[in-house]
């Protein structure tokens, strides 16, 4: 079968040598069938005694039990990725959002415009809440510096 | 912090969305300074869809993905 063409990456040397690990399985796999791959899974297989801990913290950040449900951990993720202009994030953490909401529409709605989607109330509050993280965070520090308990070290 | 308490998130609900918001802010950074390309729609899509089931340890993403491509 013919293999796709994907624009490279950035670093030759880090998509050139995949170290064995799950994630150099599944690039090949994917390449063999002749199909596109997620380019980030060279990143982790180029140093996997590093990255399999990511993956681990990954996997318990999105998925562990939580009153925060799959779904909505992936529309922050989808949102967060949004803000910093991460196309390839957004688009495959949308992907997955749309999956467990079963809505697209509503993915996309939030993305175009938080305040005008059909997100109820208390979500649309923790998705500012994820913006201010993103967006404002040296705003953050400067209104929790009254207790500050480095004064000496303060800017 | 007040906005979410009065919405009824409890601290738990918001150290998790405090977790998901920092990892993705690295992940952000990571993949777009080293040059990971977005794919195609319908790419994303099946890749969202897979990802949906498995989560996120590389084993499982595998064998969705063995799965998928035998019975492409």
């Amino acid at each position: 079968m013919k293999a796709i063409e994907q624009e490279p990456m950035y670093l030759p040397e880090v998509e050139a040598n995949p170290q064995p690990s799950p994630y150099a399985d599944l690039i090949h796999v994917t390449k063999t069938a002749g199909r596109e791959y997620w380019q980030i899974w060279h990143l982790f297989a180029f140093r996997p005694e590093v990255t399999s801990h990511l993956a681990s913290f990954t996997e318990g950040v999105m998925r562990a039990p939580s009153s925060i449900s799959l779904g909505l951990r992936e529309l922050i993720a989808a949102y967060t990725s949004w803000m910093n202009d991460c196309q390839f994030c957004w688009r495959s953490h949308a992907a997955v959002a749309a999956e467990l909401l079963g809505s697209e529409e509503l993915v996309h709605s939030v993305l175009r415009d938080l305040e005008s989607s059909p997100l109820p109330e208390n979500e649309k509050a923790l998705l500012r809440f994820a913006a201010k993280i993103t967006k404002q965070l040296p705003e953050m520090c400067q209104q929790g510096r009254g207790s500050s308990p480095f004064p000496g070290l303060d800017r | 912090m007040e906005a979410l308490h009065s919405q009824g998130w409890t601290d738990e609900a918001i150290y998790f969305t405090i977790l998901v918001v920092s990892l993705f802010n690295f992940y952000n950074r990571w993949v777009t300074t080293s040059g990971v390309h977005p794919v195609s729609k319908e790419v994303h899509r099946s890749h969202g869809k897979r990802l949906a089931l498995s989560g996120y340890e590389p084993k499982h993403r595998l064998d969705g993905m063995q799965k998928a491509l035998s019975e492409y």
